[in-house]
């Protein structure tokens, strides 16, 4: 046969490979992300108890019973309040953490190892130790209060403060791995920046905010874009220590999605609350990369 | 060639072992041999039994299924355990929804009816008759919501409790409070706790009594005023009924009033402890909870009593208990329904009450008295009969999760924590759940 034919065979081979290879991921991502995805889009049409037939309701879970949740509407709003306490201080608590990490100082990658090990640990660990260090009579947190004569409050038992606690937790958790990027990304800007306008008479601050923060600028839009995915996302944490409570204050909108799914058997409605969400978070999203994203700088020099 | 053939194989290999790894999603690794494949071949039949509990309760259903399999020798039964209650109706109904349901399962008193009305579940009454089930053995108050007295057995309970109050002999004694009796009023409870309180903050004080706060005390008070919580159409929860606030009013007072007999739901979670963790170290002097307490209270062995909960106007309350079903599409009806026989039998009955986690579901067993702990005085038999026998059932409606567990629970939370009255608490919740009800 002609070259250019045996050419076009053997790359049409070596792409046929490659499918190959790749199967098994996409059969994969098929069965378990894509079905799913549209399922639940059909199902937030219906009324469905898991074991008689859907039900077909068309938009009236959205418009309809949404509308009018009470429930939801709190949820909503929770997530809002958690995600407001939770983003901007965890990144920024992140970024202190990771410039203070950022110096050859002794022990400095047991310091890193430290602050980062949250990260690997479950949940379930995390929250049940919280829960004690937070526990209102017995819990260490009012025991160092009350011996400097401060008392101690209901920290996961009062409504005022349990979503404060949840939200100091989750920062507590995710803060190891907000700092790795964030000193990623610190570690990428060229010292002779610094050199430089140190001699131009430059102070810390300046520094700070005119050489690195730009610098940085592609490392804390990751962060952000992952802090508010997982803000709006936080389930297990709130599973494991308040449930929701004290009476509605730490209620998240996926805990009422679950609710609604495993308790009262309500999938439809579930669904048609997780679809709500994932929009919301869609255009939240999209919203931080058009403000965010063009002022993201991707070179070095 | 040959590296088309060994990556080719290499692949089939992992997508083979993948899909092998997933094909078994039940918990028990024998169960994907459960549904019936051995019926042809030998005469042996493999059931799966789904529950939960503690590990001591699993002990029992080992018990009770080696004395069993002992008595059937051609039904293999395969427990499935599953240690919290909680998520236990999901993966039921998840699994009857998969085609892949246990053959027998535990159902909690307040979910039989939503089972029910999902249409899962296999009416056991035919089965019952062949077998000439002895109903009249039964308490009946547990046969009410299964369905028998509309002609349907959807349920067998497999053990039930009234709600209680524990005492502490020596406590009482060092008080010099008489002890409980089992007719004995709202009047006489406040009057005793409040001569068993002691002063001192909610750390170091006795308490008259330790209150729990889930539906089970809150629904025995309001029984015991005799309050009625459904209407007789079964459209609407009767909140507004002014024997229920009365009733709830009372419970609350227990923690608030002249400085409380009772922890606040914030004193409690402050010391640590469960209300039996501090009947058992003698922080309080009497506990409230079903006869499941009892298997905790090894301890004081020989120094507590029990006496039916409080009255106001009715003696009689409802009963909590656990049931055993089968669902509809089960391979082997006549088999699962041996073993749920069996479980309601005395031998089973015996087993089952024999650690005090639970009262036995006929009148036969509790009168014969085996199933007290050492140490159990005999007058107990009595007292768990009478209320055994003569409790009412409570309505337990099929969207009892949604309204009674969520909304009534999370609207009287507030009030129970002395921020808001009961009344307000009642009436934000009615309107609540009748909207529920009515969709």
């Amino acid at each position: 046969m002609s070259k250019s034919k045996a050419n076009k065979k053997k790359s049409m081979a070596e792409s046929a490979y490659g499918y190959l290879f790749i199967a098994p991921n996409l059969l994969g991502m098929l069965v378990f992300v894509i079905v799913p995805i549209f399922t639940s889009l059909l199902m937030s049409f219906t009324d469905w108890d898991l074991i008689n037939a859907p039900r077909w309701v068309g938009l009236s879970n959205f418009t309809d019973k949404m509308v009018h949740d009470q429930q939801f509407w709190v949820s909503l709003k929770n997530t809002f309040v958690f995600s407001l306490l939770t983003i901007p201080l965890g990144i920024a608590v992140a970024f202190v953490i990771a410039l203070l990490l950022n110096q050859s100082i002794r022990g400095v990658n047991l310091y890193r190892a430290a602050i980062f090990l949250p990260v690997g640990i479950s949940m379930i660990s995390i929250s049940v130790i919280w829960r004690w260090i937070l526990n209102t009579d017995l819990g260490i947190l009012n025991y160092v209060l009350s011996l400097v004569n401060l008392q101690g409050a209901g920290w996961l038992s009062d409504e005022k403060y349990a979503l404060f606690s949840v939200s100091a937790i989750s920062i507590w958790k995710s803060v190891g791995f907000n700092m790795v990027i964030l000193l990623a990304g610190l570690k990428g800007v060229p010292s002779h920046l610094y050199e430089a306008a140190t001699i131009d008479g430059a102070g810390a601050w300046r520094r700070m905010t005119r050489i690195t923060l730009p610098l940085i600028t592609p490392s804390l839009f990751f962060v952000s874009i992952m802090s508010v995915i997982g803000s709006f996302q936080v389930f297990d944490l709130i599973y494991s220590t308040t449930s929701g409570g004290p009476g509605d204050s730490t209620r998240v909108i996926y805990y009422w999605v679950y609710q609604n799914g495993f308790k009262f058997f309500e999938m439809g409605y579930a669904s048609a609350l997780a679809w709500v969400v994932f929009i919301m978070l869609f255009a939240v999203t999209l919203l931080q990369m058009k403000f965010f994203g063009n002022k993201v700088n991707y070179e070095m020099d | 060639m040959r590296k088309t053939t060994v990556s080719l194989s290499l692949i089939l290999s992992l997508l083979l072992t993948t899909a092998c790894g997933n094909s078994n999603d039940s918990k028990s690794p024998a169960a994907s041999s459960a549904t019936g494949s051995n019926a042809s071949e030998t005469k042996e039949v493999n059931i799966r039994f789904a529950f939960w509990g503690t590990p001591d309760e699993k002990l029992v259903q080992e018990k009770i299924k080696a004395a069993f399999e002992q008595e059937h020798p051609n039904i293999k039964v395969t427990l499935d355990h599953v240690s919290s209650a909680n998520d236990f109706p999901a993966s039921v109904l998840t699994q009857i929804a998969g085609g892949n349901a246990p053959d027998v399962f535990y159902i909690g008193e307040a979910l039989v009816s939503s089972f029910v009305k999902k249409n899962v579940l296999l009416d056991m009454l035919p089965l019952a008759k062949e077998n000439n089930v002895d109903f009249d053995d039964f308490f009946p108050a547990l046969l009410d919501p299964m369905g028998y007295n509309d002609g349907h057995m959807w349920a067998f309970p497999k053990d039930a409790t009234p709600y209680m109050i524990y005492y502490n002999k020596e406590l009482f004694d060092k008080a010099n409070v008489p002890y409980p009796t089992n007719e004995w009023t709202w009047d006489d409870f406040d009057k005793a706790a409040k001569a068993l309180t002691s002063e001192g903050n909610s750390k170091s004080k006795q308490y008259g009594f330790a209150q729990d706060l889930w539906w089970g005390p809150l629904m025995t008070s309001i029984y015991k005023n005799g309050g009625k919580l459904l209407s007789d159409d079964g459209k609407s929860m009767r909140l507004d009924d002014p024997k229920i606030s009365e009733a709830l009013d009372w419970y609350k007072s227990l923690m608030y009033k002249d400085g409380g007999v009772s922890p606040t739901p914030d004193g409690l979670q402050g010391t640590g402890m469960s209300t039996v963790d501090m009947f058992l170290a003698g922080k309080a002097a009497m506990v409230s909870g079903g006869r499941w307490v009892s298997y905790s209270l090894e301890p004081l062995a020989g120094k507590w009593g029990v006496v039916p909960f409080p009255q106001k106007t009715e003696s009689s309350s409802p009963l909590l208990f656990v049931t055993l079903a089968m669902p509809k599409n089960t391979e082997h009806p006549k088999e699962a329904f041996e073993f749920i026989k069996f479980y309601v039998s005395q031998t089973a009955q015996e087993i089952n009450s024999s650690t005090g986690l639970g009262m036995p579901v006929l009148k036969s067993v509790t009168n014969s008295g085996k199933w007290l702990l050492e140490g159990e005085p005999q007058d107990h038999v009595q007292v768990f009969f009478d209320q055994l026998n003569n409790a009412k059932s409570l309505p337990f409606h099929p969207l009892w999760s949604k309204t009674i567990d969520e909304i009534f629970m999370r609207e009287i939370d507030p009030a129970l924590r002395n921020l808001i009255s009961v009344e307000d608490a009642l009436g934000k919740a009615k309107t609540e759940i009748d909207k529920v009800l009515n969709q």
